[in-house]
């Protein structure tokens, strides 16, 4: 029997389900998407299907050839370029992640002038050239070009040329900044080898690799080429395998690759080195004769030596004995040990080395010669002495960060505060374009035309062609273009010096003019073409380009010893900043996918740490995650201890390339800067700075942290995976 | 007072009576939004009529899709394809959709179609095989010439899901049909 009752809660139950499914069947359906046509399609846009564009990785100064995958006129992914002799083929993490700088969110996508207040509001190309241009032509013809100041980086470019014929048209002074610059190799190369630019290492043929401080399979030079030069000096065609030992007071990924890493005292590798020199000369043999040096007045004695760099002597002795026997043995310099107060005496003497080894002409070649002229402490100190006179009418900041790179006691930040007017031309709200009166937008390197000469080194000339692989995402320009427009506003003499069009008829016009000083009779429109396609043009360096290495410098004179910044008593302790292969000095540091990456060695990701060797860190009550502050003369950062094995326990490590004040959200606030407490101290024979230098104190504060690492602790915890003898 | 067995389980099996109920009522409304109030005739920015264009004007499909036989996706045509046409048809310049297409055009814009057909991301549907094997459009996207929005053929949702597919791959006997990586990779 149903009851009137009965009948409405059915039907309710019926229609609460039916309402149910009809819900179900909303949330269950996909999404619509929509499919966006193309207003006028690129020639060669076919959606589904994808073209690869051959180009010039623009992320550090080793300038590896890429090939960009673009699908739908968007690229997408980064390989290396099979066909490239410095990368051949490969790529570093840096390369891969440089995709995020171009869709990265935080990027500039149209010049911006400061509100003066420390924000910024958007403004429009011609408002922006017509506030400059005016000031530049004015100061170009009354002769006062010397009131700007343009800060730039160390790229071999038609792109820098521009920037040099600019600066040259005005009158302007012209500052070539970096923090880890090869200005103290270059000087060692002149007075050793007698050669103007930087050699070629030719690691791939070497079977005894012996660097001091040089971490290149790391962040060295060309982590990427000189790591398939490592593969072929491990396992090379003919079946050898070569032996690596590396000389760092920090582990670096190349110590820890080596056979054997020798944790010398920092500053004490130039000293090292001459006495394996002439523990070699003293030996009788060919290599000894061919140098023309008799000995090496001041030379320590392998034992003093190795007293002096804190080494078991007999370690010294055995490495000595190494390289007399090998075959081609090869000495590398770079890093920490070219970057301390003796630095240029330092690469000197592992010059020598290299050529009482008689590798100097067979594993040490001569390159290209020429290399960008670096800018010494002593002219930035000019450019800051100028500004605090008010001398300083316009400062032009061309894709350097120094505010963040450089170290605070440079004084850079008061010299760009005092400065009438500061332009910045940068991608991203950089700690330094945040400081200018006007950022310039500028296009990633994707996006435009230049070309780079390869200056790790292929023995051979080696140019890369960087050309546009899709269209602008912003209203955006690329440096060179900005520099013709302005030149072109200003009239004058700076009109002249610089009368393109753009960026593609500037670099096709130097590349033009580079086919008829090499006297190459081909048709130039199909070389550039075929340029265009292989991303890169190879040639042997013809005659007068590399000057042979010379035989006739004199023996090196000892070097000084290590001297640093701070008194022993107070700042116990020697700072070693290095670079990982993802952040460098902090060019990384935007890019979400290399603030994940873990470093490779203690596996840290999204911040700064502060290696203390263990014994250190026990003596101190330290352990992992504990906040200390580490100060120095220059000033302070707090960071967290992470017990390092790999580290002097006179020395302590951090990374360089966080701790950015802007530059976007994923960088900004996001660990510390070692660079802040870096003394202004500089090398002595080149003035370059000598980042190496610095002593700090560190005091715990008591404040405990997690650190974002992707391992637990580095200890085998009685496994004994690494052997019978493991006790770690 | 007592309350005889029959008695409480009347209750229980009325409950029991409601929830089958629901059940039904669920599967209608779930079949329902499928056959009525589905989206698988979307309204787009432009009333593009394929009846006009492929059905009268016999405009081939790869005129405006040209890719089919050469890429993974068939493609939509650029404003510049539409509007290459278009400019010489003045008799049908002031209808409102070809005004909203000038309107694109015009602002340099490309029209945000809503897509009606659309393989889940974990399969790799690609046109180049299928066209260059001699599958006609119509196989699977029915008969748009006759449509003036274009639907999605639908036969109770059979159509476009994996077993018509791997039914045309064994009937046709296509080269490594039923791998499971030729199409989920």
């Amino acid at each position: 029997m149903l009851s009137r009752r009965d009948i409405f809660k059915y039907l309710a139950g019926g229609g609460v389900g039916v309402g149910t499914g009809l819900l179900l069947g909303e949330v269950n359906q996909r999404p619509l998407e929509t499919l966006l046509s193309t207003h006028i399609p690129p020639e060669d846009f076919a959606p589904g299907m994808d073209t690869w564009y051959n180009t010039l990785c623009r992320m550090c100064p080793a300038g590896c050839g890429i090939s960009v995958r673009v699908r739908e006129g968007r690229a997408k992914k980064i390989e290396g370029n099979p066909g490239h002799p410095v990368n051949r083929g490969g790529t570093c993490s840096l390369g891969q992640a440089s995709l995020n700088a171009l869709y990265n969110p935080d990027r500039l996508r149209s010049p911006m002038r400061s509100d003066g207040e420390g924000g910024f509001v958007e403004s429009s190309w011609d408002e922006a050239l017509e506030a400059i241009a005016p000031r530049l032509g004015a100061m170009q013809s009354a002769g006062m070009g010397g009131r700007t100041w343009i800060l730039t980086g160390g790229f071999l470019s038609s792109g820098e040329e521009a920037l040099d014929k600019f600066g040259e048209a005005l009158g302007a002074n012209i500052l070539r900044l970096g923090l880890d610059t090869p200005a103290t190799e270059l000087a060692a190369a002149k007075a050793m080898y007698g050669f103007s630019g930087l050699p070629h290492y030719d690691i791939g043929s070497a079977d005894l690799v012996v660097s001091f401080g040089a971490d290149f399979l790391g962040a060295w030079r060309s982590p990427v080429g000189y790591s398939k030069a490592y593969g072929e000096f491990r396992q090379g065609g003919d079946g050898h395998r070569g032996y690596l030992v590396q000389i760092e007071p920090r582990m670096s990924l190349t110590g820890v690759n080596a056979d054997e890493w020798l944790p010398a005292r920092p500053g004490t590798e130039g000293a090292l080195a001459l006495a394996l020199a002439a523990d070699l000369l003293g030996r009788s043999g060919p290599d000894a004769a061919s140098v023309g040096w008799e000995d090496l007045p001041g030379a320590l004695s392998l034992d003093e030596a190795a007293a002096l760099a804190d080494l078991p002597a007999e370690r010294l002795r055995e490495l000595a004995e190494r390289l007399a026997t090998a075959k081609a043995p090869l000495v590398l310099g770079g890093g920490a040990a070219g970057a301390g107060a003796n630095a240029t005496e330092t690469l000197t003497c592992v010059a020598a080395l290299n050529r009482v080894l008689d590798a100097a002409g067979t594993t040490v070649r001569p390159n290209l010669a020429h290399a960008p002229r670096y800018s010494a402490l002593s002219e930035i100190e000019e450019f800051v002495a100028g500004a605090a006179n008010g001398e300083v009418s316009l400062v032009i900041v061309a894709g350097v960060d120094p505010l963040h790179d450089l170290p605070d006691s440079l004084g850079l930040r008061g010299a760009l505060d005092r400065a009438e007017l500061v332009v910045a031309l940068d991608s991203f709200p950089s700690d330094t374009a945040s400081a200018a009166d006007w950022i310039l937008a500028t296009d990633t390197f994707f996006e435009t035309w230049d070309d780079d000469i390869s200056l790790p080194g292929t023995g051979k000339l080696s140019v890369t062609l960087q050309q546009p692989v899709q269209k602008r995402l912003y209203d955006t320009l690329s440096v060179t273009d900005i520099v013709l427009r302005l030149a072109q506003r200003s009239g004058g003499a700076l009109a002249e010096a610089l009368p393109y069009q753009d960026a593609e008829a500037y670099t096709r016009s130097e590349w033009a003019a580079a086919w008829t000083n090499l006297g190459i009779q081909d048709d130039f429109d199909a070389g550039f073409r075929q340029v265009q396609q292989q991303g890169v043009w190879v040639a042997d360096l013809a005659e007068g380009m590399a000057d042979q290495f010379s035989d006739d410098a004199p023996a090196p004179a000892a070097p000084s010893g290590p001297q640093f910044a701070g008194d022993a008593s107070e700042y116990p302790f020697v700072l070693h900043p290095f670079q990982t292969p993802g952040l460098r000095e902090g060019k990384g540091a935007r890019l979400p996918w290399i603030q994940e990456l873990p470093d490779p060695q203690t596996s840290v990701a999204y911040g700064s740490w502060v290696e203390l060797n263990p014994s250190t860190a026990d003596e101190l009550d330290l352990r992992d995650g504990d906040v200390v502050e580490v100060s120095s003369q220059a000033g302070a950062v707090n960071a967290p201890v992470l017990r390092y094995p790999g580290v002097r326990p006179d020395v302590i490590a951090m990374p360089l390339g966080q701790g950015h004040q802007a530059n976007g959200r994923y960088a900004q606030g996001r660990g510390v800067n070692p660079a802040s407490l870096l003394a202004a101290r500089s090398d002595d024979i080149t003035g370059a700075l000598a980042w190496a230098a610095t002593r700090v104190a560190l005091r715990k504060t008591g404040e405990r942290v997690r650190m974002t690492k992707t391992s637990g602790v580095s200890r085998t915890l009685g496994r004994q995976i690494l052997g019978p003898d493991d006790e770690h | 007072m007592s309350i005889g067995v029959f008695e409480a389980a009347r209750s229980v099996i009325k409950g029991l009576i409601i929830a089958v109920l629901a059940i039904i009522g669920a599967y209608i409304g779930h079949w329902a939004h499928g056959a009525i109030l589905n989206d698988y005739t979307p309204v787009q920015p432009i009333e593009f009529s394929h009846e006009v264009h492929a059905g009268e004007n016999e405009i081939p499909c790869e005129y405006c899709h040209s890719w089919a036989g050469r890429s993974a996706t068939a493609g939509v045509p650029s404003v510049e394809t539409c509007v290459g046409c278009h400019k010489g048809l003045t008799e049908v310049r002031d209808k409102p959709d070809v005004v909203k297409l000038f309107d694109y055009w015009e602002r340099g814009e490309g029209i945000p179609w809503v897509k009606v057909h659309d393989t889940p991301d974990f399969v790799h549907f690609r046109h180049k095989p299928h066209i260059r094997g001699g599958v006609e459009c119509q196989t699977c996207h029915g008969p748009v010439e006759e449509m003036a929005r274009v639907t999605r053929r639908v036969d109770l949702n059979e159509n476009l899901r994996m077993p018509w597919c791997i039914d045309c791959h064994t009937e046709e006997d296509v080269a490594n049909g039923r791998d499971c990586l030729t199409c989920h990779y």
